[in-house]
């Protein structure tokens, strides 16, 4: 096993119902990576960071963090990664600090100021003895960060987390991202559907288009070849067409089954 | 995903070892309440039988009131027959009673007068008694009883002798006797002994004059409980015979309480029935022609 | 076994949290004192003492165990796993390096803990409220008799909860998991009326099993037989809850 590849995910499916879903998504993330996610609302992103931390099963393939398979080996696979999924909701009828006080109690050997030191990382000392159900949306946003952080995570699964955020707190969110991946070394593997946030912080790029990882690579690599002023966004608006054009030659349902 | 299928495998197959062995150790079956059932329903539905009931009470000891009765009685008929002694104290009188050719007859021990009573109410009754003899009807008040009595069941305890009796016993002390059975049974016995309620028989002089006893004299000696009145314990005692017939069976309510004066008493009410010639008794008739008749209309009237 | 006592700690503190918890806890330590207001009134103004002291806590614990605990017990399994699926903070638990038997566990451990808690409450309280009462007989051997009561009560309440926690992870909503108990619950109170041979196979039946306890009329193989029915039925609950919960989608 390669141990520089912190999340390994390999061909994973899962449909639902109302036929969206993801399919055969295969991407890695490797130690120091700060991956952007990326791809418009209902894209999938979701689907596979929920099955990558154990929230929901894929129909079919599998995940790996630090080696250890998310199904089968849950504890050790989750115990060097921090999530946050959606709005990642608080109790609201605790306060803040004991929130994280619940999350933090379920890693032996955290030390006990950590809560305290995370709670001024996301700037919510002042806040921490206020019940979570009184806080704004970005304080919930805020402390859902907290809460994928008190565990000192090796691994940051963060989905959409400047969502709710105004900019002053999108940028500190940034920041925040920034700092860690440079003084923890931690690993991120981040989703958005703001493009241009991620063409600030990201150094890979997956990008997912109706349950289909169609591209992935480095910044550069994906903006190679692209015209002079090129953006991620044009690349993706390119990429976007070619999919349709591709899908409008073949049969209709061939995506999925 | 193999070794959580098999967790759940196990985890049902030994819960569900656990409750058959629990069926087949009989937890849903309390055979003495059972039994004692099946017998009374057996009892029940005997045509004719001489029931021997005797009704006491005691107070601290002394008996304050004994009412003896021999019922002969045979139900495809319609007819009965019995004596009744009532003993309270020094008084003590003596009945002979008779239910024939759509009569009640009735005859006080010192008295020479037979006490005639048209059954007009008879029709109405029988209606009502074919309501509560309706299978599906007792059926479902035996579900009722049986919900009530809930795991009091347990309490029936069945002791079968190699002759194929069997005694029943069942004994609520204290704790064990559910808080509303309680609360009814003492306000009942108090309400009972207050000699309140034998007033009434003033008013109905016929009904005095027919017993040939002073109701309310009688009741005077009765202990007042107004105090601590407390339903302490019931039990019961059955003989079931070879035959599936309760033979025999007594139950005692203890009740205790105080007086107004402090004075405590400790009340045992006690009924006791006795049950011989099944299928083969024949009530006794009285022949009134010739004898002292005085027709009552209705004690209710 | 640490990850599932701070597992446990957790659900625990989420449960002391919550003003229902705490109010029927209080209620439970209120309610042998008012009944004693009640027994008094009843017992000056009537005359009838309707219970003796020694008699009355467990008097009370089959009020208890009919009503207080059962509804108790059907809130908290609520709140844990209904309302934790339904409003999504489930996902806060779940994506901890703890895996979902443990949580489930403790989770039940919890519900244990508060039900445990109550009849404790619900002993000290009553046999405090008894000490205002006349005890004719003597009250000591009443407050050892009632401690075994109370003890053996916790057996047909665990498994309650078990029952309980099953039902309510078909549920994304709180209150809904709720009615569904009660109205299961008092269904299956109800089936005894109807058919007493299938109520004597509901472990609600047995709510009330710790009468058996006390006087000792009964056999121990009686009370054997509804101990392994309870435990089978609880067994049978726990897995499938357990199952249950480890395949759900959040």
């Amino acid at each position: 096993m390669n141990g520089d590849i912190v999340l390994d995910i390999q061909g994973l499916t899962k449909s639902y119902r109302n036929r969206r879903g993801i399919e055969n998504v295969t991407l890695q993330v490797r130690r120091g990576d700060i991956y952007g996610f990326f791809g418009p609302n209902g894209a999938g992103k979701t689907t596979v960071m929920k099955i990558a931390s154990g929230l929901i099963r894929a129909d079919r393939g599998s995940v790996r963090l630090f080696g250890y398979d998310v199904n089968e080996q849950y504890e050790p696979a989750m115990s060097r990664v921090g999530v946050l999924i959606e709005k990642g909701e608080a109790f609201e009828y605790l306060s803040g600090r004991r929130n994280l006080e619940l999350a933090a109690r379920l890693y032996p050997g955290l030390p006990k100021t950590r809560v305290d030191e995370v709670l001024e990382l996301v700037g919510l000392s002042k806040h921490g003895k206020e019940k979570a159900g009184h806080y704004s949306l970005g304080m919930k946003m805020r402390l859902a960060i907290a809460g994928a952080l008190v565990s000192k995570p090796e691994l940051l699964i963060l989905d959409e987390p400047t969502n709710g955020l105004d900019i002053e707190g999108m940028v500190e969110i940034r920041e925040l991202v920034r700092k860690l991946a440079r003084e923890e070394r931690t690993t991120f593997f981040l989703s958005s559907h703001l493009i241009s946030e991620m063409e600030m912080i990201c150094n890979r790029i997956g990008i997912l288009h109706e349950g289909k990882l169609i591209r992935e690579g480095s910044m550069g690599e994906l903006l190679q070849g692209s015209g002079p002023s090129s953006s991620l966004e044009t690349y993706f608006i390119e990429q976007i067409r070619a999919e349709r054009e591709a899908a409008d030659h073949e049969p209709a349902n061939v995506r999925y089954h | 995903m193999k070794k959580k299928v098999m967790m759940l495998g196990v985890g049902l197959t030994i819960g569900s070892a656990l409750v058959a062995t629990s069926a087949f150790a009989g937890i849903g079956e309390a055979k003495g309440y059972e039994a004692y059932k099946t017998a009374l329903k057996t009892t029940a539905a005997v045509a004719s039988s001489t029931d021997r009931v005797t009704l006491s009470m005691r107070d601290n000891g002394t008996e304050l009131l004994n009412v003896s009765t021999t019922v002969k009685s045979d139900q495809t008929a319609g007819t009965a027959s019995g004596q009744a002694e009532i003993k309270a104290g020094s008084v003590s009188q003596t009945f002979e009673f008779y239910q024939q050719d759509g009569k009640h007859v009735f005859k006080a021990g010192g008295s020479d007068t037979y006490e005639v009573m048209e059954d007009r109410s008879r029709e109405e009754w029988k209606e009502h008694e074919q309501a509560l003899r309706d299978p599906a009807f007792s059926a479902e008040m035996e579900k009722v009883v049986d919900a009530l009595v809930g795991n009091l069941k347990n309490q029936f305890d069945i002791q079968s002798e190699a002759d194929g009796t069997s005694t029943i016993d069942a004994k609520l002390t204290g704790s064990e006797i559910p808080a509303a059975v309680n609360v009814i049974g003492s306000l009942f016995v108090k309400e009972g002994l207050s000699g309140k309620h034998a007033d009434r028989w003033d008013r109905h002089s016929p009904a005095k004059d027919a017993l040939g006893l002073d109701i309310p004299q009688i009741a005077e000696r009765f202990p007042k409980l107004t105090q601590d009145v407390n339903l302490d314990e019931i039990e019961l005692h059955a003989v079931i015979d070879e035959n599936d017939i309760v033979s025999s069976q007594e139950i005692d309510f203890t009740v205790s309480g105080k007086d107004a004066s402090g004075k405590s008493h400790e009340v045992v009410i006690r009924a006791a029935v006795e049950t011989t010639g099944l299928g083969a008794t024949t009530p006794d008739t009285i022949d009134l022609t010739g004898k002292k008749i005085e027709t009552v209309k209705d004690m209710r009237d | 076994m640490s990850l599932l006592m701070s597992a446990t700690i957790n659900e625990w503190v989420k449960l002391r949290a919550r003003k229902k918890t705490v109010f029927f806890l209080a209620l439970i330590a209120v309610l042998p004192f008012l009944g004693l207001m009640a027994v008094q009134r009843l017992q000056n103004g009537v005359g009838i003492a309707a219970f003796s002291g020694a008699d009355y806590p467990i008097a009370f614990l089959g009020g208890l165990t009919l009503f207080v605990l059962p509804l108790l017990i059907f809130l908290s399994a609520s709140d844990m796993f209904a309302g934790e699926l339904g409003d999504r903070t489930i996902r806060s638990v779940l994506v901890r390096p703890v895996n979902r038997y443990k949580i489930f566990a403790s989770k039940l451990l919890a519900i244990f803990g508060v039900t445990a808690l109550g009849l404790l409450l619900g002993w000290i309280s009553s046999t405090a409220a008894s000490l205002f009462m006349d005890a004719p007989d003597g009250r000591w051997g009443g407050v050892a008799e009632s401690a075994l009561a109370y003890a053996a009560a916790a057996v047909p309440m665990f498994a309650l909860g078990t029952v309980s926690a099953f039902l309510s992870l078909g549920f994304r909503n709180a209150s809904g998991a709720l009615a569904v108990s009660i109205l299961v619950y008092a269904a299956a109170k109800l089936v005894a009326f109807a058919f007493p041979q299938i109520a004597a196979f509901l472990p609600t039946a047995y709510t009330d099993w710790h009468q058996l306890w006390i006087g000792g009329a009964v056999s121990f193989g009686k009370i054997a037989a509804i101990f392994s029915f309870l435990l089978g039925c609880g067994i049978v609950f726990y897995t499938s809850g357990s199952y249950l919960f480890e395949k759900k989608e959040v």
